[in-house]
């Protein structure tokens, strides 16, 4: 079940996705966290952020909006308060989600976590839909994103992922821009902007009237995207994310072309998922007679040539 | 806390929209304090677990008991679970009501659905609550003293829906009752009833019920300089804090920006009602 990403080994390919699962210690209380292919922290601002007004969720069909403004308790806090239990951790990676006001903030970060033994990797969030300065500032914009990638790429040895917005009209322009300035992976995708709506009372559901849709709805939508970035960039790693409730769903993102997958909103609807996944991955592994999930990665039969499909591939 | 598929033993409808869920789900009733909720998986209809606070709990048969009024899908889909069928549930979760350890009067003050819990909270005081629900300091007091004084004010929209009534008062304590439309007790709302007793500075009030008459309790009992402890309602995603989806906003100048905004399913349900910065 051992995949490489980037620099790392992972156990598996099942890494629970930032902000669904705390740092870690949380879901401990439930299950053995050890048995994730990688950990995904909440994403981690230079100052503590105090987060949106309430309320900031909101159940849709087959998903959920959030909108929680990035609230985390800061970098210091997260360093002596959270990162003592990561630490201890024998079989995930430990990859903390950066955001950042600026890319002087992220560098800071990145530099500040260069010294800290146990980070293995770092998952640049510029793609969060619900701060105006939370990261998607960069995110929608290639050259922004290059910056940046680069910029935090001279500071860091660990390996760098990049998460990418759906929110932009083509995601391989971005991908491309993140990968040619040093990022290690990619993952995506983060939520779909969104809005519900109470008819009754003529109000929006989500305080700050937009949030960010996932979960079950958000699946073809991710698959489409990870398709498309494998299509252009076969190279580069792809962290598949949006949606994936059960092993079947990590297969059709492997088959999508992504080498391994987060797993987010399912935590909160049974919070075993990701060790379902994983169990139910080896099992349809071994039925095909295939060692590896690797085995599994951009291999979805599409006829040779595309025709009167529109391509959306950036040049 | 533990994640476990518990068997449904009873589940029938109590008044109105509002129905009755007993379960078999024992290290959850062994472990749960008053004011604790369980999340629960209501079916295939919705993604996300609902939260119910418990109505009671029996460490012997294991049984523990909810009341839910019908309010959305998640609710609805509930409703639909008969007994002999299994429900996933976390629990149990939250932070409890607290007990003073010199506790010597509660008021328990309950609106609509927010009753129930407070039907738990009840059964504990009176049973002169253990080690576990206290502080050691607090515990050892309490074997020594003297019964504490309970009263229950309930207040509901009509006759119907004025649940756990009974409840109470076979736990032998005194009940005093308001409903919006006066077809039982006193007409109005549930927050008058307790202006003839607010002078009592010894109380402590426990309260939960629809916001707005959460929010009025707590501006009485702040006039009043009472302590008052309020068990806050907030739509749900992990309820295990990680996803910072529930909160609500606090009053008090926070020590630091990260706590502006407190977690009903970790640092609640039950808060002091002078934390909240009500709307």
């Amino acid at each position: 079940m051992e995949i490489k990403l980037g620099k790392l080994h992972l156990q598996n390919p099942v890494m629970v996705a930032s902000g669904t699962f705390g740092y870690g210690e949380e879901y401990h209380r439930l299950f053995d966290v050890n048995r994730l292919g990688a950990i995904v922290t909440k994403s981690i601002s230079l100052k503590p952020r105090p987060g949106n007004p309430a309320p900031r969720i909101y159940e849709t069909a087959s998903g959920m909006i959030n909108s929680i403004g990035l609230q985390n308790v800061g970098l210091e806090a997260f360093l002596k308060k959270k990162m003592p239990f990561l630490r201890k951790l024998k079989g995930p990676k430990v990859i903390v989600n950066l955001a950042g006001e600026s890319v002087a903030e992220y560098v800071t970060l990145a530099r500040r976590l260069e010294e800290c033994e146990r980070v293995d990797g770092l998952e640049l969030n510029i793609s969060c839909p619900n701060c105006e300065r939370g990261g998607i500032q960069f995110g929608v914009d290639p050259k922004l994103t290059a910056d940046l990638v680069g910029r935090v790429r001279r500071v860091t040895r660990r390996t760098l992922i990049a998460k990418l917005s759906p929110n932009v009209t083509d995601i391989t322009v971005i991908a491309r821009a993140a990968a040619e300035a040093g990022a290690d992976a990619l993952s995506l995708i983060n939520t779909l902007l969104a809005i519900a709506v109470d008819a009754k009372r003529w109000l929006p559901r989500i305080a700050t009237v937009t949030g960010g849709l996932s979960g079950p709805a958000i699946k073809p939508v991710a698959l489409r995207m990870v398709w498309q970035v494998h299509r252009v960039l076969p190279k580069i790693p792809l962290i598949g994310i949006g949606g994936i409730m059960t092993a079947e769903d990590a297969v059709e993102f492997m088959l999508c072309g992504a080498t391994a997958v987060e797993v987010g909103t399912a935590n909160y609807v049974n919070p075993k998922a990701p060790l379902e996944i994983i169990e139910g991955l080896k099992a349809i592994l071994s039925t095909r007679g295939l060692t590896s999930p690797r085995s599994l990665v951009g291999k979805l039969k599409t006829p040779q040539k595309l025709k009167g499909v529109p391509q959306m591939v950036s040049g | 806390m533990v994640q476990v598929k518990a068997l449904v033993t009873t589940h029938r409808r109590v008044a109105g929209d509002h129905y009755f869920m007993r379960l078999e789900a024992p290290t959850v009733a062994q472990r749960a304090k008053p004011g604790q909720f369980i999340h629960v998986q209501c079916g295939d209809s919705t993604l996300l677990r609902r939260p119910f606070s418990l109505m009671d709990v029996d460490a012997k048969t294991g049984a523990i008991d909810f009341i839910y009024k019908v309010v959305g899908l998640g609710t609805n889909s509930l409703t639909e679970i008969p007994a002999g069928e299994k429900v996933d549930l976390l629990g149990p979760l939250g932070h409890p009501f607290e007990i003073p350890a010199e506790l010597k009067r509660a008021y328990l003050v309950g609106g609509g659905v927010g009753i129930p819990p407070l039907y738990l909270l009840a059964k504990t005081l009176l049973k002169g609550h253990d080690s576990e629900l206290t502080s050691g300091a607090a515990s050892s007091s309490r074997s020594h003293g003297s019964r504490v004084q309970v009263e229950a004010f309930l207040g509901a929209r009509t006759k119907g829906w004025v649940i756990c009534a009974s409840d109470f008062r076979r736990l032998g304590i005194p009940v005093h009752v308001a409903t919006d439309d006066g077809t039982l007790g006193t007409r109005g709302s549930v927050v008058d009833l307790l202006k003839s007793v607010v002078d009592r500075q010894d109380a402590v009030l426990y309260i939960c019920g629809p916001t707005p008459m959460m929010a009025a309790a707590a501006a009485l009992t702040r006039r009043k300089k009472l302590a008052a402890q309020v068990s806050l309602e907030e739509r749900m995603g992990c309820a295990m804090g990680c996803c910072m989806g529930c909160v609500v906003e606090i009053a008090a100048e926070p020590a630091a920006a990260h706590t502006r905004f407190q977690r009903v399913c970790t640092e609640g349900p039950v808060f002091p009602a002078e934390a909240i910065l009500w709307k």
